[in-house]
């Protein structure tokens, strides 16, 4: 798929139309250097593997998900000035079409392309909503704590063609734990997002803190937002008729969207 | 020693000019050769330690080695463009098609350090997002986070230079 802003970036390389290097002249000095570099020397100039999270032990990590879910719904429930305090890590499915009535009609673009509500999840005082249209899908979030609905925040992907062909894959990862300031919100807010098979009933992230929160899965998509600009582990516990399985939100980015 | 020596010149015909564009985009000119040179020592002396994705780890070398001997002496160029401010010409591949070369190179060089780097590891250096994700040490998940966020600060900068040249 083709990347119009990193096309045109492109354009700009300053390295490009430089002269080449002399190749065997350079073989000849690195090979020159290497006699006399003693191995310790360089050890400081190798790059570092990415630390991972550290995998919880099987046995406790469902009983210290259910904890740390009590204690940040207790947390956020009890702090009075918490933001997004209502927010649950269940959700509550909400028709979609209603709930997603004052989200745009129209996304990407130009020209803009038409988009339906087609997942809408309450957590406390706020809705989320995965509006999808041809090669382009949505986020809205919509917040409900007054009297009066308003859109939070509002985002779109484009020339997402392809990207959500499932394939042999149960689930794919469309939006993988993205975080946003919204202005009229209480403050950031991570989402993350995908696409899932019909036999997928239930996905659950986890944070790199040991939150967990289930998604919201209906019509393909699913989808799960949490309070805060948190960091989400790579572990996604999947629900099938088969039973769970832990899977890698790394092995299931969709490609073609800049992630995978 | 013969089968190092053969396998150590093959990863450098393989990828010396890549590199070598990956180093002129960071440090001055004249400095290049310093930089490409001591990259291939490292990877002589841990030529058994190179993992498979090997561009992805002579890219991370020459990261660190720049950033240890130039970074103290501000001769970093940071990703930095210059393009005549003259250079209105379209830029044709990118969709709105409403940006010069100019607004664009501008907004570039509003960019953070680090969110030019994130952007230039895959247009410039043409890495997948997991050899830039290893060349900068984080996961592929953490880097598509950053790349995802890199891009639309570079739009919105791009849409606010553009709207108001309009």
């Amino acid at each position: 798929m083709r990347r119009p802003l990193l096309d045109a970036v492109r354009g700009l390389d300053p390295a490009a139309g430089a002269p080449e290097i002399d190749g065997e002249a350079m073989l000849a000095r690195i090979r020159a250097s290497a006699q006399g570099a003693r191995k310790d020397d360089v050890a400081h100039l190798v790059p570092r593997r990415p630390s991972r999270p550290v995998r919880r032990l099987a046995v406790g990590a469902a009983a210290l998900s259910a904890v740390l879910v009590l204690a940040l719904v207790l947390t956020l429930t009890q702090g009075g000035g918490q933001a997004y305090a209502t927010w649950v890590a269940q959700p509550t499915l909400v028709p979609a079409e209603t709930a997603g009535a004052i989200c745009p009609e129209e996304a990407g673009g130009p020209p803009p392309i038409p988009v339906e509500p087609v997942l809408a999840e309450r957590r406390g005082e706020y809705t989320f909503v995965v509006l999808v249209g041809d090669n382009v899908f949505m986020e809205c979030l919509i917040s409900t704590a007054g009297e009066e609905l308003f859109v939070v925040t509002q985002a779109a992907e484009s020339g997402v063609e392809g990207a959500l062909d499932l394939g042999e894959a149960p689930a794919l990862v469309v939006v993988p734990g993205v975080p946003w300031d919204p202005d009229p919100g209480e403050g950031p807010v991570t989402t993350v997002m995908g696409v899932a098979s019909e036999e997928v009933t239930g996905v659950r992230v986890t944070t790199t803190d040991g939150v967990s929160a289930d998604a919201a899965v209906a019509d393909g998509w699913w989808s799960v937002w949490f309070p805060g600009e948190v960091e989400i582990d790579d572990d996604l516990l999947l629900t099938t008729p088969d039973g769970e399985s832990t899977v890698s939100l790394e092995g299931l980015l969709a490609p073609g969207l800049g992630y995978g | 020693m013969k089968a190092g020596r053969e396998r150590f010149e093959a990863l450098y015909w393989r990828h010396h000019r890549d590199l070598a564009a990956f180093i002129r985009r960071r440090v001055p000119l004249d400095a290049v050769e310093d930089v490409l040179a001591e990259t291939f020592v490292v990877a002589w002396r841990r030529l058994r330690d190179i993992p498979g994705e090997e561009r992805a780890w002579l890219f991370g070398v020459a990261r660190n080695v720049i950033r240890n001997a130039y970074r103290a002496e501000a001769r970093q160029r940071a990703l930095h463009v210059r393009v005549a401010e003259e250079a209105t010409d379209r830029v044709d591949s990118f969709d709105d098609a409403i940006a010069t070369r100019a607004e664009l190179a501008h907004a570039w060089n509003q960019l953070s350090e680090t969110e030019q780097e994130v952007i230039a590891l895959v247009a410039w250096d043409d890495l997948s997002n997991a050899e830039a994700a290893q060349v900068l040490g984080v996961t592929t998940s953490a880097y598509a986070v950053r790349l995802f966020r890199a891009r639309r600060r570079l739009l919105h900068l791009l849409e606010r230079s553009a709207g108001g040249a309009r």
